[in-house]
């Protein structure tokens, strides 16, 4: 039996970073992970660090993040692989620019400035390669985008070097819930205590909270990527089109990695994902439409990740309306990684019943109708 | 073509062709796809256009090939050349790309026949032009007639090792030495298995008459290699080696290299299959029954890509998976089947008398992947061992963690260069058992394809999964 004041369960970006700041402010911490910290959507996601077109609800906290980014050498000893070239999102058409224009004043309303309506001319200046249609878009300049796997690692390493103790390959199989706190018991036989729980298992995060009886609208989802051999230099900032499935970045290697949640099979028991090869196709001929310069890009691999997704596409953050002390921290829809740093630090005040730098009330898990 | 055969077979070597035909004998329906323009593999590549010399130079482990795919061409097996195999799934959907354009079938069993690769062994100058695999030569040789300019310094051991050494004998090319790393210990080792090994005398026969033939013509012959370097501005010009008499230089044109024998593994890796490891030629191989059938119902591996037996006992063991899946698909009845099964698994037996012999005594020598910090391991990213190292040290636990952070195996091969390296560089580091240690995952497409050929894939109308 093993006690600490904090068990987290899920040592990926969220539960890592959650772990971390806990830790630094003197907290004894478990982290619980199933395999082992980089296996998931964690370690291999499109690496987006991205304000550029957040829901609103999330703009404080994207905005906040954002800080942080520039100084991770200070914050974790490893740049993360962060690059500041920019985020851009291509309006193809009059009423998709309509919609950005509207998007940028409701943005600028709330007192953020992060967002800039540019038109066609300026695109095709920060984008010389896209020949898709444009009559405009919406920038965020120092946007840009970070190595997953190697900011996982940093989060990992900062975090155990600060105290807390990670167990891999501790899956968790039951948690009872009394006077003194939690217990909470792992298939490899490990029995751990705490007086606090927290639930950062993604798109696991609905099993951790049946466990508890309780329900979490979380939907585990495979979405594809895909990323070609290396090929000169010919973009730098990440890019989306509005209303269609893309987004393309190329790497400081001259490697493209090519997303836009096109979905993959996934049989969730088996944690096992097959790549849908209709998607793949969609997807290639889109990339080919908008930048014909990569026709003769060569796919050297395409790989699903599993993401917890929300009806809302907003995470659930807060403390549990059944059980109290367990605080689901999860389901962020595919767009969690540059928020988890500040995720960490709002968290970590939150369980030790501070006030949040920031509020989180938009994701109580009550904003769902019987989610109980 | 049908979307739907019963039979997918991957490759048309020995083991496939055997597969192919044996099931097509029972009724079945088969497509063969291979990546080759001509049937034969490896071992009988090009068989079909070879002139005398060539039979007369390669010998009966070629020429018999001659009888199997004459038997093939007879059967109602269809062949399709030129199709390289990017993806398997465990439903029997198999995509390949022919002639830029790729393609989606189905079979209700696929039948992997992909066989064996040369081991990737990184060393200093590795990737330094002129320097090649022992057995990619007598490829060339053997599709082309093509044969390298001296002098030619052969370093290695194995099997294949010794027969390309003694094609290229054969056919009078420059050899400047022959830097055999064969652990000497081995012989020892490998003693027990003698007796069952001696029904086969003709291969001793064979390596002993090769050997000879060196002397004869005084060809430089150094035993107990423990290590080597190629050394060159633009391309190979000088190997040094070393051996308990310290380190030697030899001049080079070419330097062949030749350290064993692997199965392919990529497309059973691709499908999540189960893995073993074989502690004496320290390799993986799917985890098989005695017919060749996998985990997963679909699924069958056989030849080379399940365990390096070589080319007769691939014929054996491609048969008994056409007939247990004749068996399956009610093409056979039992009692034929169980004796036909019966019948070919006596065969494969007599005909692996030899390998236990040879395995042991060709077991790669203790230091094969003890390689310098500086040594280039991934050449796709140029990831070198003391970066490897670093990321080990710094805390990554398995290959894969590794290659997410270093990039190792990340580029356009997949790691089929580096991979076997980068988990030695693990199991070492880390002092783990082989075991404990993960392959690399894979990813498709296993072969690259273009962005604008995915874009044309020609898939089913009615996917079902």
């Amino acid at each position: 039996m093993k006690h600490a004041d904090i068990i987290i369960i899920g040592a990926g970006l969220i539960g890592t970073s959650t772990a971390l700041n806990l830790a630094r402010a003197g907290k004894k911490v478990f982290l619980l992970e199933k395999e082992s910290s980089a296996c998931h959507a964690s370690a291999v996601n499109a690496g987006g660090v991205r304000r550029l077109n957040r829901h609103f609800e999330e703009i404080p906290i994207s905005v906040a993040a954002m800080e942080m980014w520039p100084q991770m050498s200070a914050l974790v000893g490893s740049d993360c692989g962060f690059r500041s070239h920019g985020q851009v999102h291509i309006a193809p058409d009059e009423n998709s620019m309509k919609f950005l224009t509207n998007r940028v004043a409701g943005v600028e309303s709330l007192g953020f400035f992060h967002e800039e309506l540019v038109d066609a001319t300026e695109i095709k200046l920060l984008v010389p390669a896209y020949k898709g249609k444009c009559k405009g878009g919406i920038v965020a300049r120092s946007d840009g985008f970070a190595l997953p796997a190697v900011t996982l690692k940093a989060f990992f390493k900062t975090a155990c070097s600060q105290g807390v103790e990670a167990y891999a390959n501790s899956k968790v199989s039951s948690i009872t819930c009394g006077e003194n706190g939690f217990s909470v018991q792992t298939e490899n036989g490990g029995l751990f205590e705490s007086e606090i729980l927290i639930n950062c298992s993604g798109a696991w995060g609905g099993n951790i909270a049946a466990l508890l009886h309780e329900h979490l609208p979380i939907k585990p989802t495979a979405l594809s990527m895909m990323v070609t051999a290396r090929m000169p230099r010919f973009l730098k900032p990440v890019v989306g089109v509005h209303g269609r499935k893309l987004s393309f970045k190329q790497m400081d290697n001259g490697t493209v990695v090519i997303g836009g949640a096109h979905i993959s099979f996934l049989e969730m028991n088996k944690e096992r994902t097959t790549l849908d090869f209709k998607e793949m196709r969609i997807s290639a001929s889109t990339v080919q439409e908008h930048f014909p310069i990569m026709k003769t890009a060569s796919i050297v691999r395409c790989w699903a990740g599993i993401e917890g997704i929300t009806d809302d596409d907003l995470p659930i953050i807060g403390e549990s309306q059944k059980t109290p002390g367990l605080f689901h921290v999860c389901g962020f829809s595919a767009h969690g990684f540059q928020l988890s740093p500040m995720i960490g630090r709002l968290v970590a005040s939150l369980v030790q019943g501070k006030k949040p730098e920031l509020p989180l009330d938009a994701f109580s898990v009550s904003r769902f109708k019987n989610p109980v | 073509m049908s979307e739907l055969r019963d039979i997918i077979v991957v490759g048309a070597g020995p083991a496939g062709l055997s597969a192919a035909l044996t099931a097509s004998g029972l009724g079945l329906d088969v497509l063969v796809l291979d990546e080759q323009p001509a049937l034969g593999g490896q071992l009988y590549r090009n068989i079909e256009k070879a002139n005398e010399q060539t039979l007369k130079i390669l010998g009966s482990d070629y020429g018999r090939g001659r009888h199997l795919i004459e038997k093939f061409r007879n059967s109602n097996a269809e062949h399709l050349a030129g199709a390289t195999v990017w993806n398997i799934e465990a439903n029997g959907n198999v995509y390949y790309s022919k002639a830029g354009q790729s393609s989606e079938i189905r079979g209700k069993h696929v039948i992997l026949a992909i066989g064996a690769a040369e081991r990737s062994v990184p060393f200093p100058g590795w990737t330094l032009p002129g320097v090649m695999g022992a057995g990619a030569v007598d490829s060339n040789f053997k599709s082309s007639g093509t044969i390298p300019e001296g002098p030619v310094v052969f370093a290695g051991s194995g099997p294949l090792f010794l027969s390309t050494l003694g094609h290229m004998t054969s056919l009078g090319v420059e050899i400047g030495a022959v830097l055999d790393t064969t652990p000497q210990g081995n012989l020892l080792a490998a003693l027990p298995f003698l007796p069952r090994a001696m029904k086969r005398l003709d291969y001793f026969l064979k390596g002993a008459g090769m050997l000879l033939n060196l002397r004869r013509l005084g060809i430089k012959y150094a035993k107990g290699i423990n290590g080597y370097e190629a050394h060159g501005r633009d391309r190979v010009e000088k190997v040094s080696y070393s051996s308990k008499n310290g380190v030697q230089h030899v001049e080079a044109g070419v330097f062949l290299v030749h350290e064993g024998l692997v199965p392919r593994c990529d497309f059973t890796q691709l499908l999540g299959l189960k893995h073993c490891w074989d502690a004496a030629q320290r390799y993986w191989y799917p985890q098989i029954n005695h017919v060749g059938a996998t985990e997963i119902d679909t699924i069958y591996v056989v030849g080379d890509g399940a365990f390096v037996h070589g080319g007769m006992p691939a014929i054996t063991k491609g048969s008994l998976a056409a007939v247990d899946i004749a068996g399956k698909l009610n093409a056979l009845p039992l009692d034929s089947k169980t004796v036909t099964l019966a019948k070919l698994e006596k065969k494969l037996s007599s005909e692996l008398d030899f390998r236990p012999f040879v395995d042991v005594l060709f077991r790669p020598r203790s230091n094969l992947f003890k390689m310098s910090d500086q040594t280039l391991v991934c050449r796709c990213e140029e990831v070198t061992a003391g970066e490897i190292r670093r990321a080990i040290n710094e805390g990554c636990l398995d290959s894969n963690e590794t290659k997410a952070i270093t990039r190792c195996g990340m580029g356009r091969c997949q790691g089929r260069m580096c991979g076997s390296a980068l988990n030695e560089i693990i199991i070492d580091e880390l002092n783990r058992q082989p075991l404990d240690t993960q392959p690399l995952r894979m990813r498709p497409p296993v072969r690259n394809i273009s962005l604008a050929e995915l874009s044309q894939l020609s898939l089913f109308k009615n996917r079902v999964r």
